[in-house]
């Protein structure tokens, strides 16, 4: 039994399935289906595409009759909803219109009269969801998938390669791991946690042996406007892209979809809020704050170790993940 | 990195008032009850699986026993020295097929000193002194064993085997042993049978009168057990193990101080045939803002000798920066005596009823307070490098995790510990203190 | 057999209370393992140690090892 690595492109990330089997040979046709399930789940969730279901429902918005939905879609918006209220607003697929004001490529800050017009479209409070029957009332709403189908979808493959008798691997869509089963031996898969000032490097580990990990950090993609950073991460509640938060943060949790709505939730906390959230939530948890400092207690029955040196990025993150491009500490 | 730290300060923050977080953890069950109606979305029942990568351990450790007391000692009854034994242990665990791994374990042991033989009155009459072994004993002990694991989604199945030998016994053993797993490995059953077969050839069985030339016994041990997870945090087991054994089962070379008819010294007799049950009731528990796991054991312990025993260990692992474990522990142990010990024949018990007798200091009633402490230190990927193919098949992969401890155990037995009173004509003179130090090593490969 | 139990009411319902204690566990799901697998919270973290602790009180105690049976003995004094 060895260890066989798929390498691909999908979800506009670096992805990688890491699966033991007998031979490569016999690992093919389950990588394939997951990339058939990854391909699916693009399709349907993207904005991007006309033909997806997110396009239908976003150009629903405005029609008070709505649109009816299939039960993965409603189950996927039963839970945006729970994290929407566990989050006080924080998670909100209903934000995704904001990044149509807020231009990071652009170095200039959204104008405050098209910022004040789109903030009137966010808030899941404004839609009307009634399994299975979701209602956008007011026109330019969107509801936006992008912030956990890459999660979900590292959940779906996994959940297919054990179905297909998998018992070991890990699934690895651009940084949000599901593990599909431990090493043969029962040993823990060995996550580094990028640095986010020195993306090559990790700055810890966490074992794994059941779950998944999300990450997510503040220096994906930022711009710098009058010496002031601002990320992508953008509130919500207020419309404005997010300060005072976390470096990044990564939450460890029995679904990758389950982390991935933590990640995201933290990350619009305030430093020290934010370790207390993920304190009370109690899921494994490493939080970097701006000043590098690390804190959290992912090492509940694993272990997460500083690594201060030249080590370069583990094998599972396979690719550097796009530029880090105003790191600017 | 400290979880439990932060917890602490959100009671406090919590207390003094501070709000606009989101709410506490009853988040994280709706999160995942609304995450897991997702359909499609399968967990796993984490099946058990045999090892892929190879592992193995050494231990070594030095058995030191007190020098006997010289009050308790016979005047020319021999050295007041004891036993000491040098153990070398080694064990490996290796994958020999999808389902299937293999454990090998070694030992080689060498051991020295005197021991008790038997037990005399001191003038008054009413003190036990102890007469020890005229020669000092000098002895090896080799003893291999294997196993083999056979793994299905919700069972294991072994079958092991083994022998043992020393200058004047060899002993065999096999079994055959199965664990099945319920509600999602919540409820582990387990059960095993084995059997054994020993041989005896007393040493120098010429030069006294009564010490068997040979011997043999054999022995069915029959073991069931259940394990529950009771909490994220703790888990319960309970065992059972009988035991029967039949044959020579007699330690020829213990003897008796006889008072009749002059003073005669007589072997040590036990009854050829021997019921034993364990009851074993094991409690764990983690306490997640110290990492530190409390172990509880109790076993009762009960046989047709009428021994009855209590055993009560209990010991503490606390976790440290993450690679340290020190490990406090303390053992009580409380037996009563066979119902044929004796320290002495007294007049008018040797020939008139010739039944059993021994005045071995472990069939006696006495009490045993033990401590210990051990440390360990985890090493993880202490060496990378690249396993040839040969390696590879059996479970090399790469990488080195090394683990090492070290361990000390003082243990003290006496009359007065038991949990009943002993009289000073019952108490065996010859009861044992000893200090135990142990060094292991284990590498995963 | 001559065995002597005193207590064999506690030993008899021993199996029971077992299975009382089982249903009334809460089910602990196979992601809300972390802590149970961690090392110290096996039953025999240090098989090597577990062999050699059971094995000197084996030869000093006059008691059977509670643990998983099979294995031979010794002629120890």
């Amino acid at each position: 039994m060895g260890l066989e690595h798929f390498r691909f492109r999908a979800m506009g990330s670096p992805c990688e399935l890491q699966l033991y089997g007998p031979s490569r040979g016999e690992l093919e046709p389950i990588a394939r289906r997951g990339l058939h399930e990854i391909a699916r789940l693009e399709v349907k969730y993207s904005r991007y595409r006309e033909d997806s279901l997110a396009s239908a429902i976003n150009r629903s918005a405005g029609d008070e009759q709505g649109i009816l939905v299939d039960d993965e879609t409603a189950s996927l918006l039963d839970f945006a909803e729970t994290a929407h209220r566990e989050s006080d607003g924080r998670f909100d697929p209903t934000s995704g219109v904001l990044r149509r004001v807020w231009n990071l490529r652009s170095g200039r800050l959204p104008d405050p009269a098209a910022l004040a017009a789109t903030r009137r479209l966010v808030g899941w409070s404004k839609l009307r969801w009634e399994r299975p029957r979701i209602v956008l009332p007011l026109p330019g709403m969107q509801l936006d998938f992008g912030g956990f189908v890459k999660e979900y979808a590292a959940d779906r493959v996994a959940s297919l390669c054990r179905e297909a008798s998998i018992e070991s691997g890990l699934v690895d869509l651009g940084g949000d791991l599901a593990v599909i089963g431990p090493h043969p031996d029962g040993s823990p898969w060995r996550v580094g946690i990028r640095n986010p000032r020195r993306p090559n490097e990790a700055i810890a580990r966490i074992s794994l042996v059941a779950g998944g990990i999300a990450t997510s950090g503040d220096y994906e993609r930022c711009m710098i406007v009058d010496g002031l950073r601002y990320s992508h991460l953008l509130d919500p509640r207020t419309g404005e892209s997010f300060r005072g938060g976390p470096a990044s943060v990564s939450v460890s949790a029995p679904l990758c979809l389950i982390a991935g709505a933590a990640t995201t939730i933290a990350m619009l906390h305030e430093e020290h809020e934010s370790r207390r959230f993920l304190a009370n939530l109690g899921l494994p948890h490493l939080l970097i704050r701006q000043d590098g400092r690390i804190e959290g207690d992912a090492d509940r029955g694993s272990r997460a170790r500083r690594e201060n040196h030249e080590i370069g990025v583990p094998a599972v993150f396979g690719q550097v993940l796009g530029q880090v491009a105003c790191v600017d500490h | 990195m400290g979880g439990g730290e932060s917890s602490r300060r959100t009671e406090r923050e919590r207390a003094s008032g501070a709000e606009s977080v989101a709410r506490p953890s009853r988040a994280l069950t709706a999160l995942t009850t609304s995450a897991l109606a997702v359909p499609g979305l399968a967990l796993p029942a984490r099946a058990d699986s045999p090892v892929e990568q190879a592992s193995s351990s050494y231990a070594f450790s030095y058995y030191l026993e007190d020098d006997l007391e010289s009050d308790r000692l016979a005047p020319g009854g021999g050295s007041r020295e004891r036993y000491e034994v040098l153990t070398h242990q080694l064990d490996f665990k290796l994958p020999v097929a999808k389902r299937v791994d293999v454990g090998v374990g070694f030992l080689y042991e060498e051991m020295s000193g005197a021991s008790p033989w038997f037990v005399q009155p001191d003038t008054t009459g009413d003190k036990r002194l102890q007469v020890m072994s005229g020669a000092t004993i000098e002895d090896e002990r080799y003893d291999l064993s294997a196993d083999l694991s056979y793994y299905m989604d919700e069972s294991k199945d072994t079958f092991s085997a083994g022998f043992s030998k020393e200058r004047d016994y060899f002993s065999v053993h096999g079994g055959l042993g199965t664990e099945r797993s319920f509600a999602d490995k919540n409820t582990t059953f387990s059960a095993s049978g084995a059997f054994s077969y020993d041989w005896i050839e007393p040493t120098d069985a010429d030069l006294f009168a009564e010490r068997p030339s040979a011997g043999e016994r054999w022995s069915v041990d029959l073991f069931t057990g259940l394990s529950q997870i009771l909490s994220r945090a703790s888990a319960v087991q309970g065992t059972i193990n009988y035991k029967h054994s039949d044959g020579y089962l007699s330690d020829p070379y213990k003897a008796i101080r006889g008072f009749s008819s002059g003073d005669t010294v007589v072997s040590d007799r036990r009854p050829d045939q021997k019921d034993q049950l364990s009851l074993l009731l094991r409690y764990r528990h983690h306490f997640e803002p110290v990492t530190g796991s409390l172990h509880l054991d109790y076993r009762l312990y009960v046989d047709t000798w009428a021994v009855t025993s209590h055993t009560v260990e209990l010991a503490w692992h606390q976790n440290l920066f993450g690679f340290l474990t020190i490990v406090p522990g303390v053992r009580y142990y409380s037996q009563s005596k066979a119902d044929f010990y004796e320290t002495l024949l007294l007049a008018g018990t040797v020939e008139s009823t010739p039944g059993d007798r021994s005045s071995d200091y472990r069939l006696s009633p006495y009490g045993a307070i033990s401590g210990k402490v051990k440390a360990e230190v985890a090493l993880e990927d202490v060496l990378d490098y690249q396993p040839g193919g040969k390696l590879e098949s059996i479970g090399f992969t790469g990488g080195l995790d090394l683990f090492v401890a070290f361990s000390y155990e003082r243990y003290f037995s006496d009359g007065n510990f038991g949990l009943v009173s002993v009289g000073d004509e019952d108490e065996a003179p010859g009861l044992v203190n000893f200090q135990v130090f142990a060094v292991t090593l284990t590498g995963r490969f | 057999m001559r065995i002597r139990i005193r207590s064999s009411r506690l030993i008899l319902s021993l199996p029971i209370l077992f299975a009382l204690a089982a249903t009334g566990c809460a089910k602990v799901s196979p992601w809300e393992r972390d802590l149970l697998a961690r090392r110290d919270m096996s039953w025999e973290p240090d098989s090597l140690e577990a062999k050699r602790e059971s094995h000197i009180y084996f030869s000093k105690e006059a008691s059977m090892p509670g643990g998983s049976g099979g294995g031979g003995g010794c002629g120890c004094n």
